[in-house]
């Protein structure tokens, strides 16, 4: 049991050499070994079995042995400030290199944890060692004195005796008497190297050795020869002393002289052979067994009898009761007292036996006795007698409060308990009492006894692991360390962190902390090596386990300690992995910050190429799918054509492309037939690839990012030149202010071909520190696999060589226009590497209309005839051979190419094309447009896609409601009337003229009211200017163009309109009068007219809108929230589901009245105006505005206004009268009219005449109708118009009211009721423009009544009355609910 | 009717928002996609609705987002709400859950500020009120897990079916 | 240090990430003023005492571990859910009963936050809303 022996090793019987200096040169010059340290290792004598019986009758058989040997000089305890200085030397030794201390991280992993750190077993035999020879203990007094003499001395026996009379004493034996206790032995030392010349008379060492003997004794003398070996070969003992060697204390002490002889190089016993040794060793053993142990048990006899007899009787317990009541000074008188019998120091002793009287005198009081007694006892191994005299002593000395004396005798008595056997309870309980008491108490302050608790402790440790207690050993250790200096408690703690890690499960959080602390130690007392070491260990354990506070700590005293011991690069990292503490307050972060940039800087500055691109934490850098934007074989003008999602687009290129319009579902189309084509995991070489990664600051302080960059990497297939100058990568500069988070777009270019690689991002943190982060693709889950894919990451690109690219310019659009207005823009075509050709170009909008019947400027005239031809046939085909029904899809989009032969190259400059915006509606207009373009270099893309968006703001302008009335005064013509409310916030516009383009109308101004009411709330609110019947409709036209086109009739008004008013405007409308079926239908096809398409694709779009909207809102889907305009994706919707709807449905929409009126469809109008500050033109188109009510067959009776007659000369007046019919039923009909007594009495009796109040003439009703009274038409056929005239004989002067008169028609029955005298009955419009204005009230003379076609059988009675300028005719309700129309007619 | 565990149903309702979040990585899609989740299932719920509480037809739309706010949170979540600041026209009013057991324990972190958590309630009503022809727009105006101090739905009616009341002549 | 001075709770999850931490002492306020070294004392404290935890987690039935430790004049005291979330409090001696008391409502609020369905388990608690509230708690049970 290795405590056992450590133990009999510890405590053993010291042998005090003295050698004379002859023998110390004789073993010095040699073998470099002193006489002790010669005879160091042979004081182990194991397989001896020496009966032995001290006290009691049974005797016992030492089975091993050792001894101790020490030079009388150096027998003493250095002076506790030596002793740690010592230690201290020691410890920093273990520090100069660490670098063999275990890794404790890779031996736990193996399971095999060392019992303690290397230095550890050495700072501890040190400390026992330092410890040694203190005074209150007596195993380590000497007990045998060995007197080596050189066989060459003359006189041996004087010689003897004059070295055993002038020895220095160790301390401990300074008083005579226990010198006598010693037992002397001599040892004649005989040099046997070969004599080069040996003086005869010199006898040889046996001689001496002879005359010895029987001058001292047989005993006590014998005799070694060393040197006899060849110093030269050398033997193979060196080893043996190694281990004894131990470094000598400055001063001296502790075993050891102050001064050693250096090492030979031949190594240590160099001329010892093997005879030597072995004689040696006999002589040795010779003496331990016959001399030694003899002396030993008969000293404990003797103590004991000694003791016995001191502590027997009444007598001596009086006395044991005064020592006690006295102080310990007077232990010496009466020690004095007791000594009477003593021999007088200076007489020699002659005999050991002699000796043993005195024995006890010098010694002071029973308990030195005691404590001499069982320290004898231990050391000849009788651990029963040990134990029983210590128990004892405990007693006395506890009661007497004694507490150091009574510690060691603990300390003791825990060893001899163990040695023999007592349960390891009561072993550590010992050595806790001994540390308990040797520790400094409140009431002594004196720090001397901590060394030896601390021993004890030791001890306790060494005995509780050594027999698997390590939680014990664990807390022995810890409460040592608390009252140690740093260094000591350093080791301790380190020691008991080992032990932490042997317990199941090895406590490794505990253990980190012990590491900590020992580390903290370590520092404090400037072993660095060592604190570091110990920091290390455990940095693993914290690492990346959130503890903020304890990685900052660690990192920070490592990072501190690595740049103090130069390491830099230890630093750096250290360092840098403090630099992410959000926690801390932003001072403490810049000067982390700091320091890490320092590092940097200085490693930089040493060995720059080591400081390679650093894992920078700082900017935090999300590099989780970072989005990469590049142009493959479809290219984005910018961002905004970017940020519409690419199913928008890849429908748009479904319809441009061959083959494109596979399938109503735009989605599979897509997918299949074109997208198929184009290949997406390619870039071209030359053009930009963008990745867009997030940047974070999580400090509190500003951060400043240089040279932030792609790390890419290009391999070219054919010969591997290096990346670096076939990337062209741009740098930025970014500074993220505190916690700011940003998304930063970095560019690369890619120069020639090959296989493109993005693998992170790198910059540089403040200029100096450089960081780089490496991208991470997530992988995409299902659901998002069907979501766009040009948003999902690849970082893997085919560079293909690179293409020519078209690029497109919108000249002169400004970011915000007025509602209708009419910009003119410029559209500019250049190419950038080659010319490319085969353009064709696809807007979403019609509001954006390219205009080709202008010249193209800066194209050569060949190839711009070429062109103008080119794309006017195209255009027309194009934009007509858009089969609304077939495509529906189409309906949205228009599409206008050039010729194949018409090329944009980057020489000959840039082209550009005139252009026309016109926004329809108020909000936010997004151009789509999407170009398809060949280019004519590089064969690996057949053809490019150019997506550009351009945004517009559209203001709204005007409002417009249209209303057409029939004329009450002629068949044919109608009254317009316009009410435009202005919703220009400041500015007043300028109405200029209302043009009617439709072929065969006419036009003329009639009236204008505008009233200047301040534009009534209502009337906005209840007609918003997306309303269907006043929705502002483009044509594409200016002033200019109007006098090109051929037919067209204008009204120029120069009205100004001011702002947030409203304008009531009249207007004479005569429809064609004989409409022509080919003239109906506006043909587009004959006249390429830019405002005539337009218009056309303004009517599709709308209807297509309109429908579209009332389709979704029946649906119920919850896109229809959303306006086109503010959501693409809405807007694509709409745009799908107007695709789908049916084309009837559309035509419908176009003209609403299923009985086409005039054949030529609703007239084409349109208002123009400009705003007079900014130079702005727009129009508004009136597309819609039908007459109320429906179609049927009308009548007019004409006649004169007045008539001036004298009835004096004539008693009758005839008035010609004539009645004209029109119908405008599809049908004919046939009609009969009925004057005078034939129409029915109870109609005329059921109408109430008001009497106008201007006129002065009385009413009257005598008339009578003269000429036919009955006019048959047989057939009116559809539109056309038939006249009869008639008389009416008038006998008396006055107002006349002709109501008595019927027409009665085929299929509808009308009735005309005047309500008004005859003679106005007529105004002359043109002339009465001033009357129209001011008595709007008293126009109402409207007579007719119109009943629907269908619905009217024959016979009924329909009853008009005026209600305040109302004529309001109710039908009754025989005729089903179709008649009950109620027709209000009101100017 | 049979309950379920509060407690499981809002966990389950969370971890389904969570989800989306997950997937869609976009917050206004996810407002989307719990809307459209709702319609599905206002779609269904009605006739339930109508089945268990046999209420009477509604004669308008006040009459209906009484029920929809007294029976139809009772019967389905289990709190009820009130129906307050009508506008004048009398075609938007604000339903108010004075408890809403689906945020229970929620706590919206910081990157989710524009979540609309219980969008699914605006879609079932949405749906649920389609169903009988009353088409309104629905939207969570405040939520007391953006820091509002209530719940607030607002509802806007869009257009109303014929037969929801009788047919009037208005002379 | 005098009584009261010191006063971290801490809540660790799987790994010994310590997944919570407040500083409860009155004075403290969210930014740490870092010229005291005791704010790493603490933390290594803690630490530490995971490991008396996790041997005194089997030595009982129910969830609060009175003190598990103690370095120098601190004291930890400790409360293990059965998810083994382990709750430590640093404290100089407080009175276990309020310890107990003050664990016990702290569970209440944890378990709140473990059902908010965007809280991922083992992932830091950074909702303010949970350090007021358990800093009141802080307030009324350890009188802090």
């Amino acid at each position: 049991m290795e405590f056992r022996t450590q133990t009999l090793e510890a405590i053993s019987p010291v042998v005090m050499v003295v050698a004379s200096p002859e023998a110390e040169a004789i073993c010095q010059s040699q073998n470099g070994l002193t006489v002790t340290d010669l005879l160091r290792p042979y004081g182990f004598f194991h397989h001896l079995s020496v009966p032995v019986r001290t006290v009691g009758e049974h005797s016992y058989r030492i089975k091993e042995l050792r001894l101790r040997f020490y030079e009388a000089s150096a027998i003493y305890q250095p002076a506790p400030k030596v002793a740690e200085d010592h230690l201290c030397a020691v410890l920093s030794n273990a520090a100069t290199d660490v670098s063999h201390a275990p890794d404790l991280l890779a031996a736990l992993k193996k399971g095999e944890v060392p019992d303690a750190l290397p230095w550890f077993k050495h700072y501890r035999e040190e400390y026992m060692r330092m410890l040694r020879f203190s005074e209150h203990e007596t195993f380590d007094h000497p007990v045998a004195c060995l007197l080596v003499l050189s066989a060459s001395e003359p006189n041996v026996v004087q010689a003897a005796e004059e070295m055993f009379q002038t020895m220095t004493l160790p301390p401990a034996l300074r008083d005579s008497s226990s010198q006598a206790t010693l037992l002397r032995h001599h040892v004649l030392l005989a040099d046997d190297r070969p004599q080069p010349a040996t003086s005869p008379d010199e006898k040889l060492p046996e001689g001496k050795l002879a005359e010895m003997k029987e001058g001292l004794g047989d005993a006590a003398c014998s005799l070694v020869r060393i040197n006899s070996g060849d110093k030269d070969k050398r033997s193979g003992l060196a080893g043996l002393w190694h281990s004894q060697i131990r470094s000598p204390v400055e001063g001296g002490g502790a075993g050891e002289p102050a001064s050693k002889p250096a090492m030979p190089e031949q190594g240590y016993g160099a001329a010892l052979s093997v005879s030597d040794v072995d004689g040696l060793k006999r002589s040795l053993e010779d003496f331990a067994v016959r001399a030694l142990i003899p002396h030993l048990e008969m000293r404990v006899r003797n103590l004991s009898q000694q003791v016995a007899l001191t502590r027997k009787g009444f007598k001596n317990q009086i006395k044991t009761l005064l020592w006690r009541n006295r102080s310990a000074t007077s232990a010496a008188i009466l020690s004095s007292a007791t000594s009477n019998g003593a021999d007088v120091p200076a007489t020699p002793l002659r005999t050991p036996r002699a000796t043993t009287t005195g024995v006890f005198s010098g010694l002071s009081g029973s308990q030195a006795q005691l404590r001499q007694l069982a320290d004898t006892a231990f050391l000849v191994q009788d651990f029963q007698t040990a134990a029983s005299t210590l128990r004892t002593l405990a007693v006395d000395y506890r009661s007497e409060g004694l507490w150091h004396s009574y510690a060691s005798v603990q300390e003791l008595l825990g060893l001899a308990s163990f040695m023999i056997g007592a349960s390891m309870q009561e072993v550590m309980t010992h050595f806790k009492e001994a540390f308990h008491r040797f520790s400094p108490q409140e009431r002594d302050p004196s720090r001397d006894g901590i060394r030896y608790a601390t021993r004890s402790m030791l001890l306790l440790a060494q005995y509780a692991s050594l027999h698997g207690q390590w939680s014990e050993a664990h807390q022995g250790l810890m409460r040592a360390h608390l009252q140690e200096e740093d260094g000591r408690a350093a080791v301790l703690l380190e020691q008991a962190a080992l032990c932490l890690l042997h317990k199941q499960p090895p406590n490794l959080r505990r253990f980190s902390f012990h590491f900590v602390l020992a580390g903290l130690r370590y520092n404090s007392c400037n072993l660095r090596n060592l604190g570091r070491h110990a920091y290390r260990q455990v940095v693993w354990l914290y690492e990346g386990r959130h503890w903020a506070f304890i990685e900052e700590h660690l990192h920070d005293v490592l990072g501190k300690q690595s740049k103090a011991a130069g390491d830099l690069h230890g630093a750096v990292r250290h360092f840098l992995a403090m630099l992410p503490c959000p926690r801390s307050s932003p001072s403490w972060q810049s000067f982390y910050l700091r320091q890490f940039l320092d590092a940097a800087t200085q490693l930089a500055a040493n060995s720059p190429e080591e400081l390679g691109p650093l894992d920078l934490p700082l900017p935090a850098v999300n590099i989780r799918n970072p989005q990469v934007f590049y142009d493959n074989q479809t290219c984005h003008a910018n961002g905004a054509a970017r940020a519409v999602p690419a199913a928008y687009w890849r429908r748009l290129e479904s319809l441009l492309l061959p083959g494109g319009d596979a399938g109503q579902n735009w989605l599979d189309s897509g997918s299949k037939t074109n997208l198929a084509s184009l290949h997406n995991e390619v870039c071209v070489a030359g053009e930009a690839v963008t990745v867009a990664v997030q940047l974070s600051n999580p400090l509190g302080i500003p951060l400043v990012i240089s040279r932030l960059s792609i790390l890419a990497q290009l391999q070219q297939p054919e010969e591997q030149e290096g990346a670096d100058g076939s990337i062209l990568a741009e740098e930025v500069e970014v500074t993220l202010a505190a916690g700011e988070a940003r998304e930063v777009r970095l560019q690369l270019r890619p120069l020639v071909p090959g296989t493109l690689t993005l693998r992170g991002i790198t910059w540089t943190l403040s200029d100096i520190a450089r960081g780089e982060r490496l991208f991470k693709l997530k992988a995409a889950s299902g659901r998002r696999a069907t979501r766009d894919q040009s948003r999902q990451a690849k970082l893997v690109f085919k560079v293909i060589p690179s293409a020519p690219l078209l690029q497109v310019e919108l000249l002169g659009l400004p970011r915000t226009v007025a509602e209708g207005a009419l910009v003119e823009g410029q559209l500019r075509l250049s190419s950038r590497g080659g010319s490319v050709s085969g353009i064709r170009m696809l807007s979403a909008e019609p509001d954006l209309l390219l205009d080709p019947s202008a010249q193209p400027d800066g194209v050569h005239e060949a190839s711009a005839a070429a062109a103008r031809d080119q794309t006017a046939q195209a255009e027309s085909t194009a934009s007509i051979g858009l089969p609304q029904a077939n495509v529906p899809c189409k309906g949205q989009a228009f599409m206008s190419s050039w010729g194949p032969d018409f090329c944009v190259d980057g020489q000959s400059g840039p082209c550009s094309w005139p252009m026309r915006f016109h926004p329809r509606q108020p909000g936010r207009c997004l151009l789509h447009l999407l170009w398809y373009f060949e280019p004519r270099a590089g064969e690996d893309l057949r053809f490019r896609m150019l997506r550009m968006v351009h945004e517009v703001e559209v203001l709204p302008s005007l409002c417009c409601q249209a209303q057409l009335i029939p004329a009450p005064d002629d068949l044919q013509s109608y009254l317009l009337r316009l009410q435009v409310d202005s919703r220009q916030e400041a500015e007043s516009t300028q109405l200029e003229e209302l043009v009617c383009r439709s072929p065969g109308w006419k036009l003329e101004p009639l009236a204008s009211a505008a009233s200047p009411s301040l534009s009534d709330p209502a009337a906005s609110a209840h007609s918003p200017p997306s309303s269907a019947n006043s929705s502002t409709e483009v044509h594409g036209a200016h002033s200019s163009l109007l006098q090109q086109s051929p037919d067209c009739s204008i009204a120029q008004l120069q009205q100004p309109l001011p702002a947030k008013l409203q304008a009531l405007l009249y207007f004479r409308l005569h429809p064609p009068l004989h409409p022509t079926p080919d003239q109906s239908k506006p043909d587009l096809g004959q006249q390429a007219d830019a405002a005539a398409r337009f218009h056309l694709q303004g009517q599709q779009m709308r209807h297509a809108k309109a429908q579209a909207v009332f389709e979704k809102q029946q649906a119920g889907q919850p896109k229809s929230k959303h306006k086109p305009q503010q959501d693409p994706v809405g807007a694509e919707q709409k745009q799908h589901a107007s695709g789908s709807t049916p084309p009837a449905a559309a035509a419908a929409a176009i003209a609403p009245d299923p009985s086409q009126r005039w054949a030529g469809g609703a007239p084409d109008l349109s208002l123009h105006w400009h705003l007079s500050s900014q130079h702005l033109h727009g129009c508004h188109h009136l597309y819609k505005c039908w007459p109320k009510g429906e179609a049927g067959v009308q009548m007019l009776l004409k006649g004169p206004a007045q008539v001036q007659h004298d009835f004096a000369a004539q008693p009758l007046c005839r008035v010609r009268l004539q009645l004209s019919l029109r119908n405008f039923l599809s049908g004919d009909v046939t009609a009969e009219a009925t004057f005078g007594a034939a129409a029915s009495d109870a109609a005329r009796a059921s109408w109430s005449t008001p009497g106008p109040a201007s006129s002065d003439l009385p009413a009257c009703h005598s008339h009578v109708w003269s000429g036919r009274k009955r006019a048959h038409i047989d057939t009116l056929p559809s539109g056309a118009i038939n006249h009869k005239t008639t008389e009416v004989l008038l006998s008396s002067e006055g107002m006349h009211n002709l109501q008595d008169y019927q027409v009665k028609v085929k299929d509808g029955l009308l009735l005309i009721s005047g309500t008004r005298g005859l003679n106005d009955a007529f105004p002359d419009f043109t002339g009465k423009r001033q009357q129209l204005r001011q008595e709007r009230q008293e126009f109402n003379f409207h007579r007719e009544i119109r009943l629907p076609a269908d619905a009217s059988t024959a016979s009924g009675h329909v009853h008009a009355k005026v209600v305040e300028g109302v004529l309001e005719v109710t039908v009754d309700k025989v005729w089903g609910p179709q008649a009950s129309d109620r027709v209000d007619v009101q100017f | 009717m049979e309950t379920i565990n509060s407690e499981i149903f809002t966990l389950m309702y969370g971890s389904i928002v969570r989800q989306l979040i997950t997937d869609l990585e976009d917050i206004t899609e996810v407002n989307k996609q719990l809307d459209t989740m709702g319609y599905n299932i206002g779609v269904r719920l009605i006739d339930e609705f109508l089945a268990k509480s046999r209420t009477a037809a509604c004669t308008d739309f006040r009459d209906s987002t009484e029920k929809v706010a007294k029976v139809g949170f009772r019967m389905f979540l289990n709190t009820t709400a009130n129906v307050t600041n009508w506008n004048p026209e009398g075609t938007e009013c604000s339903l108010v859950l004075e408890d809403n057991p689906l945020t229970d324990f929620v706590e919206l972190p910081e990157g989710c500020s524009k979540l609309k958590y219980c969008n699914v309630l605006c879609g079932v009503i949405r749906g649920a009120l389609e169903m009988v022809n009353v088409q309104v727009e629905c939207d969570f105006a405040k939520d007391t897990l953006r820091g509002d101090e209530l719940n607030e739905i607002r509802l806007k009616l869009i257009s109303e079916g014929t037969e929801a009341y009788p047919f009037k002549d208005d002379d | 240090m005098a009584a009261g001075s010191v006063l971290t709770f801490v809540i660790v999850g799987r790994d010994d990430h310590p997944i919570f931490e407040a500083d409860l002492t009155s004075k403290a306020s969210e930014v740490v003023n870092r010229d005291d070294r005791a704010q790493y004392l603490h933390q290594f404290v803690l630490h530490a005492a995971l490991d008396a935890v996790d041997e005194q987690i089997w030595t009982t039935t129910n969830m609060h571990l009175a003190q598990v430790d103690n370095f120098n004049q601190l004291r930890v005291s400790a409360y293990v859910t059965a998810a083994q979330m382990k709750f430590l409090l640093l404290h100089d001696g407080k009175s276990e009963d309020a310890i107990k008391a003050f664990f016990k409502d702290v569970y209440e609020v944890y378990l709140k936050v473990m059902m908010n369905p965007f809280f991922t388990p083992n992932t830091q608690i950074t909702s303010p809303s949970v350090h007021q509230r358990i800093r009141a708690i802080a307030k009324t049970q350890l009188k802090a």
